[in-house]
């Protein structure tokens, strides 16, 4: 692929890929740094790309698969903190990430916000990916099915599934207030 | 009655999430994806000329190596030749 119709693919997917990994990881630097691994896949693999699915699709579930990844280096490295008493690279990792056109809105509903985003990063993986996809990518059914290479059905399930934990987590943390 | 009570719960809450604008990623991530991509074209341009090469060497090689066996190969097979050749006129002396 030459290098302008690689610009324009990053041009066209970057805030997209982006905002993905900014709901998954709920940090700006990783999903910064996600952005960038991202693309560098594309560029390394858009020979592989068969045109089966939309390339929309197919950067999607690389964004999906890319978070998943850092998820697990993150526990890695948590892990290899608690056991060999190494200091946190970025423990100021938790910034929220919405941005809103009404600010007078975002004021009334920030908290419920932020408990909701804080509870969506607590649901399992899979719940959570329908979540964020269907929700704040705005994804319809099929779209979500393609990108998590499941059947719609799968992802009608996943769904009321994360509605009720969250409802439960949401519940639960209103109880630990109170 | 259970999933309608948490529809009804949750639907405030995703009508709000659905409201939250995208946000723009900083412009450096861009530069730094096309930085990382020249460097990577660079790199692929040189492991293509680094293999070539040593492809090229593999066969020179090879070559290299089959006409030596061929040679000793062609040696070997004119030795038995006049051995063979020198057998035979001895035998026919011996006759004689």
């Amino acid at each position: 692929v030459s290098h302008p119709e690689f610009e324009q693919i990053v041009d066209t997917y970057q805030k997209m890929v982006y905002n993905l990994a900014l709901g998954y990881l709920q940090n700006k630097e990783d999903a910064e740094e996600i952005t960038q691994d991202v693309f560098i896949k594309v560029f390394d693999n858009l020979h592989q790309f068969k045109g089966q699915s939309q390339l929309k699709t197919w950067i999607y579930r690389m964004t999906v698969n890319a978070c998943l990844d850092q998820i697990k280096s993150k526990r890695f490295k948590l892990f290899k903190m608690f056991f060999l008493n190494t200091k946190s690279p970025d423990e100021t990792t938790w910034d929220i990430a919405y941005h809103q056109q009404h600010p007078q809105e975002i004021l009334e509903h920030k908290e419920g916000l932020n408990r909701l985003l804080k509870a969506i990063h607590q649901l399992p993986h899979p719940q959570k990916t329908v979540v964020l996809l269907l929700k704040v990518e705005h994804l319809n059914q099929r779209e979500t099915a393609e990108v998590m290479e499941i059947s719609i059905k799968a992802v009608e399930s996943l769904f009321q599934r994360a509605k009720k934990n969250l409802e439960k987590i949401l519940n639960l943390s209103k109880e630990n207030e109170n | 009655m259970k999933i309608n009570s948490s529809k009804e719960a949750m639907d405030p809450l995703f009508d709000l999430l659905q409201q939250l604008a995208p946000q723009e990623p900083s412009p450096e991530v861009k530069k730094l994806i096309l930085q990382k991509v020249a460097i990577r074209k660079k790199e692929l341009q040189q492991v293509s000329t680094k293999w070539l090469l040593v492809a090229a060497a593999v066969l020179i090689g090879l070559l290299s190596l089959n006409i030596l066996v061929v040679k000793q190969h062609q040696k070997s097979y004119q030795a038995q030749l006049l051995n063979q050749m020198i057998d035979n006129s001895q035998n026919q002396l011996y006759h004689e």
